[in-house]
């Protein structure tokens, strides 16, 4: 309950930006979602917990994200992107008590084309 | 491509790349930890942009100098593969430093270490940073918003 308290104290006063410029502070009007405090028990569950009470397990629950780069972007630098995104939110996941995100083999990459054909080319 | 089209006379023009990647925990870790990290992410990404849309200005140059031209999604499994490699590199890097952290304080594995709340609102900070410098540089994001209707605290109420 102290760390839930400390957090939001903290987010309270509004997040560090880049070159730690400090963002949106909270009004009266914020809403908080409950889920931004972190997992039930952040330490684990206590010991000699009822088995009944433990709360459910993640999973296989996954998010989809999707990364768009704009053009100009190599290869290299759109996987970068998305490395350096996934690293940041496993760093999270980690502050958060967890021991690391992992990624599906399932993955996919396609590019938008603008194909131009001749008027009256061949056909 | 159509088939009939010969090589020489359509030019290709890459006008966004879209990387997919699917992120789960491990599945022994509670369902509120998915929920913590879902929330984070949903918070900053669903508002973005939904859906890929040509860049108008590209078909108007393109009318001007008399040519046809449409659209089309190509697999890019170079990408993939490649997006695939770093990320699971950094994931790996990762959990080097986090293991060599945890050792070298002392901690068992067997227990959940979360970080103070500062460290927590650094996390978050650096994560809010990099979502705005990519979107500033024109990088679009979008993942599915996989809150039950009526659990999304920022819905305008009755």
């Amino acid at each position: 309950m102290r760390n839930d308290f400390d957090l939001l104290r903290t987010l309270s006063q509004g997040l560090l930006g880049r070159d730690d410029e400090r963002l949106a502070p909270w009004t009266d009007e914020t809403p908080v979602n409950p889920d931004l405090l972190g997992p039930l028990w952040p330490f684990g569950e206590p010991e000699g917990w009822p088995e009944e009470a433990k709360e459910p397990r993640a999973g296989d629950q996954r998010f989809r994200i999707k990364l768009t780069a704009p053009p100009g972007v190599s290869d290299e630098e759109a996987a970068d992107a998305m490395a350096e995104l996934v690293r940041l939110m496993d760093n999270l996941q980690r502050a958060m008590g967890g021991s690391g995100l992992v990624i599906d083999d399932d993955a996919e990459a396609f590019d938008e084309c603008l194909v131009l054909q001749p008027v009256g080319g061949d056909a | 491509m159509s088939e009939h089209y010969s090589r020489d006379n359509t030019r290709r023009e890459t006008l966004q790349k879209t990387t997919a990647l699917k992120i789960r925990l491990g599945e022994e870790e509670p369902a509120s930890l998915w929920w913590a990290i879902a929330a984070w992410i949903l918070r900053r990404i669903v508002p973005g942009v939904k859906s890929i849309e040509l860049d108008r200005g590209h078909l108007h140059e393109i009318e001007q100098v008399d040519r046809e031209s449409f659209s089309r999604s190509i697999p890019s499994e170079q990408r993939e593969q490649l997006t695939k490699d770093r990320v699971r590199e950094v994931l790996a890097e990762n959990h080097r430093i986090h293991e060599a952290k945890r050792l070298a304080e002392g901690e068992s594995d067997k227990e959940r270490h979360p970080a103070s709340p500062e460290e927590l609102v650094r996390a978050i900070s650096q994560l809010e940073a990099k979502i705005h410098e990519l979107r500033e540089k024109g990088h679009q994001f979008e993942v599915p918003d996989y809150r039950p209707p009526g659990t999304d605290p920022d819905e305008p109420r009755p």
